[in-house]
């Protein structure tokens, strides 16, 4: 068991190392470069281009570069953005959080609502709570998450304005204000979500809820909510649970989408703005923080399986 | 043993076949030895019969005189010849076999129809009018012919199994393999299909290799029989000295606990059973690898493997102490 | 007889509404089992065997509804009964033992908490962890603290089944249900099992109702035998008297269709044609279309009427007190 952790963290750093090569190689080939964002478009002679070029160490090698970069990455040095002439990691370590807490509610109200919603619709399956609760899930999932996003912006600002505060205020700063700026963002991405679990959730029962040791369990008398939430639910966990991980792919990028429409000043929106001002050290932290965390939580959910099944955790 | 001097139309030689299993969160590799070690003989127009319970390779074996996997070592030889040689020569012989398989609706494509299905090997083979052959197999399997447009699925099972050996047959092989053909069916169909495999053979001359932990099916039609035990063969005698005389204390283990329809033999028996469970083929127990479930074992059990030898008439048996427990089981008998 | 049967079943009444349409899967079945008395409900695909066996504690699955009869169980009507008090009496009062080892038990759960789970399910939490061990040591488990410990995927499927066996005893029912107990097992495996499912109810005097389509099982084990065929009970008898002196030709048919181990080489006289298609029976005598003996009588349905000594059959011929012993010689091919 501890040999299988080890063995994962290890694939998971080299992972990491080949994220973070190719992140920093995809920078790289965007046309222009660092240079010509500091020094501007026009009126710069060819020596003062050549001079900043070197300050910024953009003359050597790619691969010299690389190693530069990474390094000094890893000490947490991301650089400075020549934009907003802020460190990137003093940005990054704002943003983050934001980001964080709005993914991890939503993981949590995706769950909650979600994953009973999903026992419900199989328990029930294909009579009318069923009907009603997949039919109202899926709907709001098939709208996109701008338009969910937008449309509850309006109503909030419209009708309920005092209800729904759109600015972001931090917890420290007043905690009601801020549950009140988080509500509409957190409502438009967790709708998708939830009704991902929940389809995910029922699906995976239905598969379980046929199974013989489910009429064993009821022939020796448990009682049938036990049943439902502890026998069966047991068993269409892992189906569910790589399906959290495989979330996450979703959950980022519905962040960037919905902090943009909502203001709220996560990694999602500073990585589109970097985007559009051309940040490049920004942009390069900012996709490689992303891809880390999805590398990760991937590899967490993985090593997951063997407590999930006994089936996998050998002899 | 072909006494006139012909080679056996099949001849299986030292057949070995291993795996390697990995099991999860495990160091290495294991090796299953899944067959080891078995040589069997089977002449034309006859039925061997191989009996044997969960983990004793049998259904390896049937893979592997079918062809459809390579054995790890050994020989199988049809007409005296290496059915692996390499290239056509390979796949002609090859070709000779044909398989029946336990689950008759898995066993056929459920998009195709029945009479699609049966015509397969003679396609293979390159013919191209099969409607008239289709039709006489169906009707030789005991189908209705008008089946044969029809789905699987739209087949009861006992209808689906004549079906396979309709296609099994087709083709005119030398030799059918019945993997636990007849297992999932019921017992009056049971006692149809294994009815009809003898008529079957009296009219197409095939011979069979007949497959089944059901000892009281193997022995309804098979000429010789073979008890296999976790990958080895303990027991080969012709079926009627076997019915009336098995040797090794696997084999009557084997018959005792076939049980009969007759409640006062049943009822006075009292508890002859084997103790114990059936140890993993990939851990077999050392010397004779029954020693741990076998009330004759002693410690010359323990540190020495029988080898197959011959009690008599061509009775072969791999046990130290066969003859002694035959004569103790008779006396018991005549005391019932 | 002096006590009342443990479980007295009356007229009961299966149906599955689907699509294709109602089939009727158990149709008017009527039996008692008697305190320690061991009962053989015998059949093949589409008697009705199973679906009777799971309708005693109402586990028919869907789209399966109890249309009809009644079901009593130490006197109390369980057709009757609501949710909670049909749960109460399952595994206390009836036990269950499934068909197939392999599936009948959580993967994801130790054994021991799976029993343990049987227990609380009835307030038995005290003394558990003895009375778990005890049970597994009854079983013939070897080892019981150590195969609590373990999960359903390490043991074998003898050993799993001596698991469900102890399951369905460990709250000391006055009757057992098993569905095929043995027939997924190897067959030495099977003599160990049937040994232990012979001695626990004999032991215990606990009434044992044995589903099978096995007769070789049925001569080992049982005091009674039903022969179910098409949902119906078409004979009834003490076992030795079903065996020597069957007076229903599908009774009769099917004796003959077992092979004999100690005959090689002998074709198996058996019953011609298939287990019918529940969704079209025939009218009259469901078993005429195979019958060798079927004549104008059978056209009408016949009753299951008693026709010696406890000996019920459901055929006009032997009811008319005329004897099976003629039979053409068509072996059925």
């Amino acid at each position: 068991m501890f040999r299988m952790i080890v063995t994962r963290l290890i694939g998971v750093f080299f992972v990491l190392l080949a994220v973070s090569a190719l992140v920093f190689a995809f920078g790289a080939l965007i046309p222009g470069d660092l240079t010509s964002v500091i020094v501007g478009q026009e009126g710069a002679t060819e020596e003062q281009f050549e001079a900043v070029r070197q300050k910024l160490g953009l003359d050597k090698p790619l691969p010299v570069q690389y190693v530069n970069w990474l390094v000094n990455a890893l000490q947490g040095d991301f650089g400075t953005s020549p934009i907003t002439g802020r460190t990137v990691a003093t940005d990054l370590m704002q943003q983050i959080p934001v980001s964080i807490e709005l993914a991890l509610l939503t993981l949590l109200v995706s769950t909650v609502i979600g994953l009973p919603a999903g026992v419900i619709a199989a328990v029930h399956a294909n009579k009318r709570l069923d009907v009603l609760i997949r039919m109202s899930l899926l709907f709001t999932f098939s709208v996109p998450i701008f338009v969910i996003g937008i449309l509850l912006l309006l109503v909030g600002s419209r009708w309920a304005p005092d209800l729904f505060r759109v600015s972001y205020t931090p917890w420290g700063e007043d905690p009601v204000m801020h549950i009140r700026s988080m509500a509409m963002p957190l409502l438009t991405i967790a709708f998708p979500i939830t009704a991902m679990t929940m389809q995910m959730t029922r699906g995976a029962m239905l598969e379980v809820l046929h199974n013989p040791y489910i009429v064993t369990a009821r022939a020796v008398g448990v009682r049938e909510k036990r049943i439902q939430y502890l026998h069966a639910l047991r068993n269409a966990l892992p189906p569910i649970v790589t399906f959290i991980g495989f979330q996450l792919g979703i959950l980022l990028g519905g962040l960037i989408v919905v902090e943009q429409i909502f203001s709220l000043p996560g990694l999602g929106r500073g990585m589109l703005e970097a985007i559009n001002t051309r940040d490049y050290p920004m942009v390069t932290a900012t996709t490689l923080v992303f891809a880390t965390a999805f590398v990760i939580i991937n590899a967490l959910v993985d090593m997951l399986y063997p407590l999930l099944d006994p089936r996998q955790r050998g002899r | 043993m072909a006494t006139d001097g012909t080679t056996p139309l099949l001849q299986v030689e030292n057949l070995k076949k291993q795996f390697h299993v990995r099991m999860r969160g495990a160091r290495e590799n294991r090796l299953l030895r899944a067959v080891d070690g078995v040589s069997l003989h089977l002449e034309a127009g006859e039925t061997l019969g191989i009996v044997g319970e969960s983990g004793c390779g049998k259904s390896t074996l049937a893979r592997l005189i079918v062809g459809l996997e390579g054995p790890s070592d050994g020989r199988i030889l049809i007409d005296g010849e290496d059915i692996w040689a390499p290239g056509a020569a390979g796949r002609a012989r090859r070709r000779k076999f044909q398989m029946v398989f336990q689950n008759p609706a898995g066993s056929m494509n459920p998009r195709r129809t029945v009479g699609a299905s049966v015509a397969e090997p003679l396609q293979a083979k390159g013919v191209r009018n099969t409607a008239e052959a289709v039709e006489r197999m169906l009707t030789l399997v005991g189908l209705d012919p008008a089946l044969a447009t029809r789905k699987p699925h739209q087949l009861s099972g006992g209808q689906q199994q004549r079906a396979s050996i309709a296609r099994a047959l087709i083709a005119d092989p030398a030799i059918v393999v019945h993997d636990e053909s007849i297992a999932s069916l019921d017992i009056s169909l049971q006692a149809q299909i294994l009815n009809l495999l003898l008529d079957l053979q009296q009219d197409l001359g095939t011979s069979y290799i007949f497959i089944s932990h059901d000892l009281a099916a193997v022995q309804a039609i098979s000429h010789r029989v073979i008890v296999m035990y976790l990958g080895e063969v303990v027991e080969a005698s012709d079926s009627t000295a076997f019915a009336s005389r098995p040797l090794h204390p696997y084999s009557i283990a084997l018959r005792t606990a076939t049980l009969l329809p007759d409640p006062a033999h049943e009822r006075g028996r009292g508890d002859t059973a084997l103790r114990g469970d059936v140890p993993s083929p990939m851990n077999p127990p050392s010397g004779c690898r029954f020693h741990t479930r076998c009330p004759l074992a002693t410690d010359l059990c323990l540190q020495q493997k029988p080898l197959l030898r011959d009690a008599g008439g061509g009775h072969l048996v791999a046990c130290h102490y066969a003859e002694a427990e035959t004569q103790a089981a008779e006396t018991a008998e005549e005391a019932l | 007889m002096t006590t009342p049967p443990v479980l007295r079943v009356r007229d009961l009444t299966t149906r599955f509404h689907t699509s294709h349409g109602t089939v009727t899967a158990v149709d008017g079945v009527s039996f008692d089992v008697a305190r320690g008395e061991t009962l053989g409900l015998v059949g093949e695909s589409g008697s009705g065997k199973s679906i009777t066996a799971m309708s005693v504690l109402r586990l028919v699955p869907k789209p399966g509804r109890i249309a009809a009869g009644s079901i009593e169980l130490n006197g109390a009507d369980l057709l009757s009964l609501d949710e909670e008090e049909i749960r109460r009496r399952r595994g206390t009062e009836c036990g269950m033992v499934f068909q197939n080892p392999m599936t009948a038990l959580n993967p994801s759960f130790s054994i021991g908490w799976q029993m343990r789970e049987a227990l609380s399910a009835h307030d038995g939490g005290e003394n558990a962890e003895a009375r778990i061990h005890q049970a597994l040591a009854d079983v013939g488990m070897p080892d019981p603290e150590r195969q609590a410990a373990s999960f359903p995927h390490q043991m074998s499927g003898g050993m799993r089944q001596r698991v469900v066996i102890a399951m369905g005893m460990l709250n000391e029912p006055q009757l057992l249900i098993a569905d095929e107990p043995t027939t997924a097992l190897d067959v030495t495996i099977q003599a160990q099992v049937l040994n232990l499912m012979k001695t626990l109810t004999r032991d215990r005097g606990t009434a044992l109702l044995l589903i099978t389509h096995n007769m070789g099982v049925v001569a080992r084990m049982c005091d009674r035998v039903a022969v179910m065929y098409a949902g119906e009970i078409v004979e009834e008898a003490p076992v030795d008297e079903l065996f020597a002196n069957s007076r229903h030709p599908y009774t009769r048919g099917l004796l003959r269709s077992i092979p004999n181990p100690d005959r090689p080489r002998q074709k198996t006289p058996t019953l011609p044609g298939s287990p019918p298609d529940m969704s079209r029976l025939p009218a009259g005598c469901r078993f005429r279309d195979r019958c060798v003996f079927a004549d104008e009588r059978c056209a009408k349905h016949p009753d299951l009427l008693t026709v010696g000594d406890r000996h019920k059959a459901r055929c006009w011929k032997t009811q008319n007190g005329e004897t099976l012993n003629d039979i053409p010689a068509t072996e059925g091919a």
